[in-house]
């Protein structure tokens, strides 16, 4: 056997036995986030849910409140792993495209810009919003308006990768502040409560949202590892992917396309969640190395996990009394410190 | 047989003229050296082979074919191009840089025993295995330059383009590389063009010289037709002499600045 297929075989185990232990760590947490919340539900009655649900035992093993509470929570777990998974997938996607390892759907303004086009939608008709295809349609466009502006703004000002994250920050903050009053004119106007999509929560997702997510995840997924071989060739520099075949242009528009429907959906459905796209893809490359073919699959568990313990922090101190504060509040004190860490180490660099 | 003949060929920026009506005809297993000084258009033609820029007039023919008739995958398979800039995206490995290399054959999403294989015996080519599992930015300039070139190898083009591949070296690494390249040209049958300053270099390794002068060609031929005096005190305005040392090289030494 050669040195090269060693290297490269070892390197296929160790994505294997990742996504192994992954999968055995989101059952284990799947099981947690069902029995953890203002009634604590021992594991038992999950037992005895989960034979109900599978058709195994009849409705008389199980107490109806029960039965609904513990579906409610697996609703609520399945939209915080799904919009953790569409978070990270873009921000894999956003940093190659970029190579940037700053880059993040809510630094790049594609987050604020979903959640402004989400807020004039509402103004003009709130049919707009709960239908959910025109909604995703909505933020998706917003996504890529905000995206856009910043790439604008970033040619203009000479195209370093500082400059980039300026120019992120620079219409997000426009984004951001423009779809706060426009959330204040909806509330006054319907009395309904958008402003809560401003710190995003898992909590407003419905069972029947679940399946459109799916779906979309399942489209942004399949599209991204297409897209996987012409990063893996992008990152090296523009004129390394051109003269392998590739169109640099063409692949940043697609990747940015690919984002934008991710992130946009993610908003449309939890309101805006920040960083998860940035510490993602750090900690993906972290374990299966910088291959995006590797790098795609496997972040699908870390941004799903990440989320999933997040939401299970905020419901933990939902028990202590203190309510339910927004899930977007724990990410970003996460991803805080972990901004400020990658900024240290790469301008020391 | 791989053979390029370049005719007529004028590229501009804008209203500037990088080159104007350059002709010349490249065969396999010789390296040439394009030379000239600053702003000639040394990069201008490398890079206008490896069809990163388009001429405005004038045709490059591969084998018989228009350079700008081949669809893109198809050129990547002909022609492998390293510019002077390191690849970025620096904390990926070797491997995975290798691996992009084979992208224009690998025909399913991943590599085949194959692509593997022609890996393996690129970094084999330029004594580099030991360094496959290693980040490409805890590689010394030498062996990134090794790198470089196991790389344009693993892309198998029969025309491997390489601008500066001695910049940053220390004279050993010079060599090495230099060597490298004229012995896979020679034994693997391509047609190698690089770009070069260092005139003592080129007249060592090259077995043909271009030498620009502001977009066009002054001179074209082995590096003791081109490497004369007079070429040189035209183009670099540098008066030189020229002295063929006994083992059969060139001596090339600067005397003064030509007053202009």
């Amino acid at each position: 056997m050669s040195v090269v297929g060693r290297e490269y075989k070892r390197r296929l185990r160790f994505f294997y036995l990742t996504l192994l232990f992954s999968s055995i760590l989101f059952v284990f947490t799947l099981i947690i986030s069902l029995t953890i919340g203002s009634a604590g539900i021992g594991v038992e009655w999950i037992a005895r849910w989960l034979m109900f649900r599978l058709g195994f035992a009849n409705g008389n093993s199980i107490n109806a409140n029960i039965l609904a509470i513990v579906d409610l929570r697996l609703t609520r777990t399945l939209t915080a792993f799904i919009i953790g998974v569409m978070l990270g997938v873009s921000g894999v996607i956003l940093q190659a495209c970029s190579r940037n390892p700053l880059a993040d759907p809510f630094i790049l303004g594609l987050s604020s810009g979903a959640l402004t086009f989400l807020a004039i939608a509402m103004l003009i008709s709130p049919a707009l919003v709960y239908l959910r295809p025109i909604a995703i349609t909505i933020a998706f466009i917003g996504a890529l308006a905000g995206l856009t502006l910043t790439l604008m703004l970033f040619e203009a000002t000479g195209g370093t990768s500082t400059s980039l994250i300026l120019s992120g920050i620079a219409v997000s903050t426009m984004f951001g502040g423009l779809s706060l009053i426009l959330s204040y004119i909806v509330y006054a106007k319907y009395k309904t409560h958008i402003i809560i999509y401003t710190l995003g929560s898992v909590n407003l997702a419905t069972r029947s949202d679940l399946t459109v997510m799916v779906v979309v995840l399942s489209i942004g997924i399949i599209l991204a590892l297409l897209l996987s071989k012409p990063l893996n060739a992008l990152i090296y520099g523009d004129e390394y992917a051109q003269q392998l075949g590739y169109s640099p242009r063409k692949i940043i528009r697609y990747g940015s396309i690919i984002a934008s429907f991710l992130t946009g959906t993610a908003v449309a459905f939890t309101g805006i969640i920040g960083f998860i796209g940035l510490i993602v893809p750090h900690i993906t490359r972290f374990i299966v190395g910088h291959d995006h073919r590797l790098v795609i699959p496997a972040s699908i568990f870390i941004g799903g996990l990440i989320l999933c313990y997040a939401d299970l922090i905020v419901r933990l101190v939902a028990i202590t009394g203190f309510g339910e504060i927004p899930i977007g509040a724990i990410t970003s004190i996460l991803g805080g410190p972990f901004l400020a860490y990658l900024i240290v180490r790469n301008l020391k660099a | 047989m791989v053979k390029i003949k370049v005719k007529d060929v004028t590229v501009t920026y804008g209203s500037i003229r990088a080159l104007e009506d350059v002709t010349f005809e490249l065969k396999e297993g010789e390296v040439t050296g394009i030379i000239g000084p600053n702003g000639a258009g040394k990069t201008t033609l490398l890079k206008t082979l490896a069809r990163l820029l388009k001429p405005v007039k004038g045709v490059i023919y591969i084998n018989g074919r228009n350079l700008w008739s081949l669809k893109p995958s198809e050129k990547a398979k002909i022609i492998a191009y390293q510019g002077p800039e390191e690849p970025q995206w620096s904390h990926a490995k070797v491997l995975d840089y290798m691996l992009t290399a084979r992208y224009p054959h690998t025909r399913g999403f991943m590599e085949s025993y194959r692509d593997i294989e022609k890996i393996e015996e690129s970094l084999k080519i330029v004594h580099a295995l030991h360094l496959a599992s290693r980040r490409l930015n805890q590689l010394s300039s030498g062996e990134l330059q090794r790198i470089l070139i196991a790389r344009l190898l693993a892309q198998e083009a029969k025309i491997i383009l390489v601008d500066e591949p001695t910049s940053h070296l220390d004279l050993y690494y010079q060599l090495e590389i230099l060597q490298l390249l004229k012995n896979i040209t020679r034994n693997k049958r391509l047609v190698t063009v690089i770009t070069l300053h260092d005139l003592q270099l080129a007249s060592m390794y090259c077995d043909k010289l271009i030498l620009l002068n502001r977009g066009a060609v002054e001179a074209i031929g082995k590096p003791d037709e081109v490497l004369t005096p007079e070429n040189i005190a035209k183009t670099y305005n540098v008066e030189v002499e020229v002295i063929r040392h006994p083992h059969g090289r060139l001596l090339i030494i600067p005397l003064k600045l030509r007053k202009t």
